[in-house]
């Protein structure tokens, strides 16, 4: 890890009291008066505003960083989870604990998306179409979309003008967004292993 | 020459080694650069060290590696 990852490290950190107090002030006052207050007020609001604006960057960048680079991956994470390597006993009893939290998540994911897969409906018919004794009715069916319309949404319009850029949220569905985990994690354990049984 | 494929039981003596040199645990896991509770671990038969670690062991207490491990079968 260089010197600028442990810098961003500890910004996002020592910064999270800043981030939070704009939260909780943003969300009691109102953020469009509070932007357009003088004094001190508006200071505070926005120093704390580009604290906040800095954290959500760099917390992006780590975020990013941990996908893309093993080392820092490594590194990052076995802090933050507490995972000690200290020498070969421990590796060992972390693969092991490795396998199982692999294993354990991934059963967690496969029941998520048959849960999110699966459509059962059970109804009563209404009186008037009763036919051939048949009150009720069982239906299964599955239904798979990746894409979530309602969550692709966008405001393009907004009461102060035109919205450039208006992000929100992944517009991944919830079963599209467990199968990506389910390959992300399948992949990525054949390919490290595949990579080490060869060498 | 037969095939074994019963499980082996390894069992060391590195307690008594530990003791003659006048060791402490943690001593000993400096030495050969692994944790106290691996050299705990190890007297107590709860891990079988490496081939890597049993030879730090061996060079470090100057004996044979037969001399620290005694192999023998599961079902004796």
């Amino acid at each position: 890890m260089n010197k600028f990852d442990r810098f961003f490290i500890k910004y996002v950190i020592y910064s999270l009291p800043a981030v939070i107090a704009i939260l909780i002030w943003g969300s009691i006052g109102e953020p469009d008066q509070l932007a357009l207050s003088k004094g001190a007020t508006r200071f505070f609001w926005d120093t704390l505003g580009w604290i906040f604006m800095l954290w959500i960057v760099i917390s992006f960048y780590l975020s990013l960083r941990t996908v893309i680079s093993r080392t820092f991956r490594d590194a990052f994470l076995s802090k933050v989870t507490r995972v000690k390597e200290r020498d070969e006993r421990e590796k060992e009893i972390s693969g092991n604990a490795a396998k199982f939290s692999f294993f354990s998540t991934l059963a967690v994911l496969f029941l998520f998306l048959f849960l999110s897969l699966f459509t059962v409906t059970i109804g009563r018919y209404p009186k008037k179409e009763i036919s051939q004794d048949k009150t009720g009715y069982i239906s299964l069916g599955m239904k798979f979309e990746p894409y979530s319309v309602e969550k692709s949404k966008t405001e393009t319009t907004d009461k102060e003008g035109k919205v450039i850029v208006n992000y929100s949220d992944l517009p991944l569905s919830n079963a599209g967004l467990l199968l990506i985990l389910i390959l992300w994690q399948i992949g990525g354990y054949h390919l490290v292993a595949r990579k080490e049984l060869r060498s | 020459m037969g095939n074994i494929k019963t499980k082996l039981k390894i069992t060391n003596n590195l307690h008594v080694l530990r003791a003659e040199k006048r060791l402490t645990q943690q001593g000993l896991a400096d030495a050969i650069g692994v944790t106290r509770l691996t050299v705990n671990s190890m007297e107590k038969g709860n891990y079988n060290p490496s081939l890597e670690l049993a030879f730090r062991l061996s060079i470090y207490f100057e004996k044979d590696i037969k001399d620290i491990f005694t192999v023998e079968s599961k079902d004796e």
